[in-house]
């Protein structure tokens, strides 16, 4: 896991559950679209949140992106974010269903509701970790999903954060799948406070 | 308008420049207001989140961007202290404020968009051009050169302020 | 005649793929919901033979509907069909009485199993 330039980083507890909720995550993925993916780059850093969400702003694909915003509550909550470019997204859509890639080409209520429930199993894996492995009492909310500037998407994912903290945790991963060269990203935001209760969580356990 | 003088403004931002910098940022249920100053071909953006500052946790003080009465004052006195522009000199532009998330309770853009209202009132800064409300996203580039914004709702034409 | 099935889940995808499965396998589909307010409207106007639920959904989640369910019918037969994977989900839906609890991505063989299972077929 890298940890990039700006220089803080989570502490081991957090560091630990990341890693292991990634790992599930890309089983859960990889099963879902019923296709290898492979997570090729994975980033956990405490950053301002203004410097982030312009950076995401720089990025080339912001034409169109479906992204699936869940809120997970509970002791530990955070904001779960799914996205992919526009084309990815049917594809991802044909994988599910098991048709030929290609059969979708409109942006219809299928294609909405896969990167929804993709949303949905992937948060919920992250969940499923903290629970079982850190007894930690977290649930995901039913995502929201937008078909919007990737830009305009990532405004709605961090603002309540934002709004609260200006220095947060994001962890940031990006999915391959090779056999049709799509690419996807993740990210988790905790809130604040969660960071904390991990750490405390675990510390109970040793 | 070049790329290579593209400034992005994140949430929770103010950025203040001058000709020939563009300041772009993408919006949702967040507003952007822009001033300009036609005279000396210089602006600024905020990027903010709610429209009324509130305390984050006990004495700490948040961030004066992130709010739009806390926010656009202060955009208003960083382009007084670092340009010398008085505050009749300037025009302002104002964007975004969607419901792009759909929810039917949630009222946070209208909320910005009229808190960016009342307190431009408030400065005596006319508001000569505005695109806001809807469920669609937002992009704006706010050319520093001329003062025209390029606002681009999701799905839509380029149209220009 | 093909045993009657009502589909609640708030993803049309999920209702399509478990639809496919269904219909592919002798089984009627004769309604969807997409939340648990629809779930509890359209077993009260359907009278299905069998339910899967989603737990997580706007307006009412799968476990209360399933609750009104089975307080309008004791015998009712409720799958759930969630993406939570957590010990404490699954016995809060037992203890209020699916007849089974599948996690999403499921597999076909694992849907018609608990299918079968539920009408004693298996």
């Amino acid at each position: 896991m890298d940890m990039s330039a700006d220089g803080s980083r989570p502490n081991k507890a957090v560091e630990l559950i990341i890693q292991l909720s990634i790992d599930r995550v890309s089983q859960l993925f990889s099963k879902f679209i019923k296709v290898g993916a492979k997570i090729s780059l994975e980033k956990a850093y405490v950053t301002d949140l203004s410097e982030a969400s312009a950076r995401i702003n720089a990025e080339d694909v912001q034409s169109e992106v479906i992204g699936s915003i869940v809120d997970v509550a509970g002791d530990a909550p955070f904001k779960f974010l799914f996205y992919a470019e526009a084309p990815t997204c049917l594809i991802l859509t044909d994988l599910i269903l098991q048709r030929k890639v290609g059969t979708s080409t409109d942006f219809d209520i299928y294609v909405r509701s896969a990167m929804q429930e993709i949303g949905n199993i992937l948060a919920s894996g992250v969940c499923s970790v903290f629970a079982a492995d850190f007894n930690i009492r977290i649930k995901p909310t039913p995502p929201k999903v937008a078909h919007d500037f990737l830009g305009t998407i990532f405004q709605e994912f961090v603002m309540e954060t934002a709004a609260e903290s200006d220095q947060v945790l994001i962890v940031e991963s990006r999915f391959h799948v090779v056999r049709y060269n799509l690419r996807c990203n993740m990210f988790i935001l905790p809130s604040p406070g969660t960071e904390g209760v991990i750490n405390n969580f675990f510390l109970d356990q040793i | 308008m070049s790329i290579e003088n593209r400034i992005l403004v994140g949430v929770g931002d103010i950025k203040i420049d001058k000709d020939p910098v563009v300041l772009s940022t993408f919006l949702g249920s967040c507003v952007a207001v822009c001033l300009y100053s036609p005279s000396r071909k210089a602006g600024g953006m905020i990027h903010y989140l709610l429209p009324r500052a509130r305390e984050i946790q006990e004495g700490k003080i948040p961030r004066k961007e992130k709010y739009a009465d806390t926010g656009i004052p202060e955009l208003l006195r960083r382009l007084k202290n670092v340009f010398n522009i008085e505050k009749d000199d300037f025009v302002a532009k104002m964007f975004g404020g969607a419901n792009v998330l759909k929810m039917a309770r949630r009222r946070v853009g209208e909320e910005n968009i009229e808190a960016a209202r009342a307190i431009l009132r408030g400065l005596k800064i006319a508001v000569v051009g505005a695109s806001t409300g809807g469920e669609r996203g937002y992009k704006i580039d706010f050319d520093l050169a001329t003062g025209k914004v390029f606002c681009q709702i999701f799905n839509e034409e380029v149209k220009e302020y | 005649m093909a045993h009657r099935i009502l589909i609640v889940d708030d993803a049309p995808i999920i209702r399509l793929m478990l639809k496919d499965i269904l219909t592919a396998n002798g089984y009627a589909v004769v309604g969807e919901g997409g939340d648990g307010n629809e779930g509890v409207e359209k077993f009260k106007e359907l009278s299905p033979d069998l339910v899967t639920m989603d737990i997580t959904m706007p307006e009412k989640d799968g476990i209360r509907a399933m609750e009104e369910i089975l307080a309008l019918d004791q015998k009712a037969r409720i799958i759930v069909i969630t993406a939570i994977d957590q010990r404490e989900s699954l016995m809060e839906a037992i203890r209020v009485g699916a007849a089974d609890y599948i996690i999403k991505p499921f597999e076909t063989d694992r849907v018609l199993s608990a299918v079968r299972r539920a009408f004693g077929e298996e």
